[in-house]
């Protein structure tokens, strides 16, 4: 089951975000899938936003992973896009289990690593201002969000 | 035994002390301070001294005469020293005649350095200062390069080694955390052994132990983290815990004084910030980057383009090579102080995709220098005119990109105009480094800061 | 001798034991949440100062040196190297699957197994102290290796029980005629150290964890 959605601004994906949020759980994992410029960073400044995350959430391509922990639930937000190759240990498993908040930029580049249960997004570029958004759920908790929210 | 002034001894002390000079009195506070050696609880020496700021001063040293050349004033002397190991240097005054206790001060590093005419009524007394020597023991594992450093007196780079990792993640395109955690565990007692064998020094010799707990990946981070504490505790020294953002500022005490007040371009791969400081180590955040950071752009370029990571240095060196040919928006013009760079990623992308839609080749040293105006430019901009509004004259620059040729000159060339005292460190302590660490932890540790066995990392650690 | 023995191999409890002239004079646990960091040197420290003595008066350190928990073997690595280090001493390793196969039992051979993701997990088996095989493999797989060795009687020593476990069992009774579950096995510390001894001591600068699986990157 897939929701499209289609968005004519940052705010709107932001909004988005938010509702997702909304719905959140620990240990809750979602994966952003899309090129650059797309708005995956976008939307998990809404994610965080709606966290009542205090700080700037900027791109962690370089850090690879950053971790927040002001809000209701920590965020732990990290970015494959510079890594290539077949990697088998990465070392973000034990993230999955801390009870916060995955998101994944670039999850589509390790896919082998990410758990059989995750919501998964893919953002397409209609035009400068516009996106489509894709959304797919894996597993059942996943599938009750997308069902309440979208 | 020393100990510290106890009411107890106060009556063997004036005893003593009256033999030094008539007004001796036992009135010690939290400047004025005494220590006592006391052996078979009898008091058999002390001392006295002054602490303020950055200046400890002897006043009185005595041992009984039956007690002497038994080194009990050296002890007490080093005694002080502890005491005194936030201080720049420790002075005294002595008799220009009394040879025994010039050459007794001069064997425990004391150094002649003025006369004080007719200090002791006729005589002359000399002025004689030891410089103290807080020697730190830094580590820094924060991402992916092992490096651990000794630094004295938070500018002297007594030696460095860094173990770089960029060969084992670049066949992976960029850091793979897992892997980098593995190989500083692998490396860190080798770079300590190392570093000790380069200095020819030993952890005896070592004040403190300084380490890197956050920014930065948590499995590198842990690494550093972990050996520091194990060495604070087998060593018994302090420990401080250092920011690795404050640690690309102080890079710059290493060959430079800093000047307050000052502001600080802070650019790297991870970070873009204008901090501001009143002085030392204290940090306040005026602006920075919404999205992608300035070393981030040029990564995401660089890759666009096809320059394989690390980018950023390559897109420098060809920058200089073409000619701004290609038109590209300026990234947040506006009042702010805040940068956002996701945009003008997204225009050389968006240039890319239709210059190939039109069949068009890409120059990619013109595409270089117009990407690296723009971006420099608006840096330059925004930290010029904030340093204007707040009337500063003194600018810092620092981080990986700090290394940038055109940041560099471009800047200077500004700064100059508008006098302003532009600082920035030297190429090799612009990126990752345990030197830099050594150094801001010296400034930290006056500020007393400082953590014990339980210091735990903080991978999203702010300044 | 006072030695001093880190395992913070396991996901959920670190330990550390301080033992001297032969006796176990203290252990520290440590339940992980999220701060084994904070609570592992601590943990030493803690050990030392019931005993009243001084790191530096340490004879002997022993570290589990895995498989299991990524973070958890590199804090306590970490700290056994730069304690050994310092000291200018060797540290002896123990596999995290001997110490479940670490109390003393009168079957012939001992299985340990360290679940990790759906039907893979590490085995290690033992013959007594010897080491047979320390591996990362499938159920399936294991089986082979196990079926090399000739053994009558056969102890499973696991944290948990499992799903795949009593299927496991029934193929191991094909060929062995006594196999046995320990669930929640108990520690034996004077084995691990004894095993440690067998293991031999090494350079600090050369220990490091051992993960069984493979990290290898093909491109």
């Amino acid at each position: 089951m897939e929701y499209k959605l289609l968005t004519s601004s940052e705010e709107e994906t932001m909004v988005i975000a938010e509702n997702i949020e909304s719905e959140k759980f620990e240990n809750m994992v979602i994966c952003l899938i899309g090129d650059l410029g797309s708005g995956k960073t976008v939307f998990t400044k809404g994610f965080a936003a709606a966290l009542a995350i205090e700080d700037t959430i900027t791109s962690p391509t370089f850090n690879v992973i950053k971790e927040y922990t002001s809000g209701q639930l920590p965020l732990y937000h990290m970015d494959f896009y510079r890594l290539e190759g077949d990697i088998k240990e990465l070392g973000i498993e034990e993230y999955f289990k801390k009870k916060g908040i995955v998101i994944i930029e670039w999850a589509d580049l390790i896919e082998k690593h990410l758990p059989r249960q995750r919501l998964e997004i893919r953002f397409m570029i209609v035009d400068e201002e516009r996106r489509l958004l894709i959304i797919k759920p894996y597993g059942k908790k996943y599938e009750e969000l997308c069902e309440a929210v979208l | 035994m020393i100990i510290e002034y106890d009411i107890k001894y106060k009556k063997e002390l004036l005893e003593l002390g009256k033999k030094l000079h008539d007004n001796f009195n036992a009135d010690f506070n939290e400047y004025t301070r005494c220590l006592l050696y006391i052996y078979d609880n009898t008091l058999v020496g002390f001392i006295t001294f002054k602490i303020m700021y950055e200046k400890c001063e002897i006043e009185d040293v005595y041992v009984k005469e039956d007690q002497r050349r038994q080194g009990i004033g050296k002890k007490l002397l080093e005694e002080v020293e502890k005491y005194a190991n936030k201080c720049e240097n420790i002075t005294l005054e002595v008799n220009e005649n009394n040879i025994n206790a010039i050459k007794f001060y001069e064997s425990l590093g004391f150094k002649f350095i003025a006369k004080r005419e007719n200090y002791y009524g006729k005589e002359d007394g000399l002025l004689m200062e030891k410089k103290i020597e807080f020697n730190v023991l830094a580590i820094e594992t924060s991402c992916d390069e092992t490096s651990v450093s000794i630094v004295r007196n938070g500018k002297e780079d007594v030696g460095t080694i860094i173990l770089s990792q960029i060969d084992i993640h670049k066949s992976y395109g960029g850091v793979v955390p897992e892997i980098a955690s593995r190989t500083h565990t692998k490396n860190i007692t080798i770079v300590l052994e190392e570093l000790l064998e380069k200095t020819n020094m030993n952890m005896n010799d070592i004040d403190a132990f300084a380490v890197t707990s956050g920014p930065g990946l948590n499995g590198s981070l842990l690494v550093g983290v972990e050996a520091a504490k194990a060495l604070a505790y087998i060593y018994k020294k302090p420990l401080i815990p250092v920011n690795h953002l404050s640690g690309h500022i102080y890079a710059n005490s290493i060959e430079h004084e800093l000047v307050f007040p000052l502001l600080v371009l802070l650019v790297s791969g991870g970070h873009t910030e204008l901090i501001y400081m009143d002085k030392h180590y204290s940090f306040k955040k005026l602006g920075g980057t919404l999205d992608d950071s300035v070393g981030e752009a040029y990564d995401k370029v660089a890759r666009v383009i096809g320059i394989p990571y690390p980018g950023g240095p390559e897109i420098d060196k060809l920058a200089n090579i073409g000619k701004h040919t290609y038109d590209l928006p300026i990234p947040k013009d506006d009042t702010t102080n805040d940068f956002s760079f996701s945009g003008i990623k997204s225009a050389v992308i968006n240039l890319v995709h239709n210059e190939k839609q039109k069949g068009k080749e890409i120059n990619r040293e013109d595409l270089c220098t117009s990407f690296q105006e723009v971006v420099i430019d608006i840096l330059i901009k925004k930290t010029i005119r904030l340093a204007k509004e707040l009337n500063i004259n003194n600018i810092l620059l620092s981080g990986g990109v700090s290394a940038n040729s055109l940041l560099r000159k471009n800047m200077k060339d500004i700064c100059d105009k508008e006098n302003i005292n532009l600082v920035y460190p030297s190429l090799k302590y612009c990126t990752d480094n345990a030197t830099m660490i050594g150094a801001a932890a010296y400034y930290a540790y006056k500020e007393n800061i400082s953590a014990n066995s339980s210091l735990n990392t903080n991978p999203n650690q702010k300044l | 001798m006072k030695s001093l023995l880190i395992d913070s191999s396991r996901n959920n409890k670190s330990m550390v034991s301080y033992i001297k002239d032969d006796r176990l004079l203290f252990t520290s646990e440590v339940y992980v949440d999220k701060n084994l960091s904070s609570s592992l040197l601590p943990s030493v420290e803690k050990c030392l100062s019931v005993d009243n003595s001084d790191i530096s008066l340490l004879d002997k350190i022993y570290v589990i040196n895995g498989p299991g928990s990524f973070t958890g073997l590199r804090i306590g690595i970490t700290i056994a190297k730069v304690i050994a280090w310092s000291l200018n001493k060797k540290i002896y390793t123990i596999s995290s699957l001997f110490t479940l196969s670490s109390e003393k039992n009168m079957y012939d051979y001992n299985l340990s197994i360290l679940y990790d993701k759906d039907d893979s997990a590490y085995f290690g088996l033992y013959n007594n102290k010897t080491t047979i095989f320390e591996v990362y493999s499938s159920f399936n797989d294991v089986l082979g290796l196990i079926n090399k060795e000739k053994i009558n009687t056969l102890l499973i020593n696991t944290d948990d029980d499992n799903e795949y476990l009593d299927e496991f069992i029934i193929n191991l009774k094909k060929n062995i005629n006594t196999v046995s579950k320990n669930i929640n096995p108990k520690i034996d510390i004077f084995n691990i150290i004894e095993k440690g001894n067998i293991n031999g001591k090494i350079n600090p600068h050369d220990v490091n964890p051992v993960y069984l699986k493979q990290i290898e990157v093909e491109k």
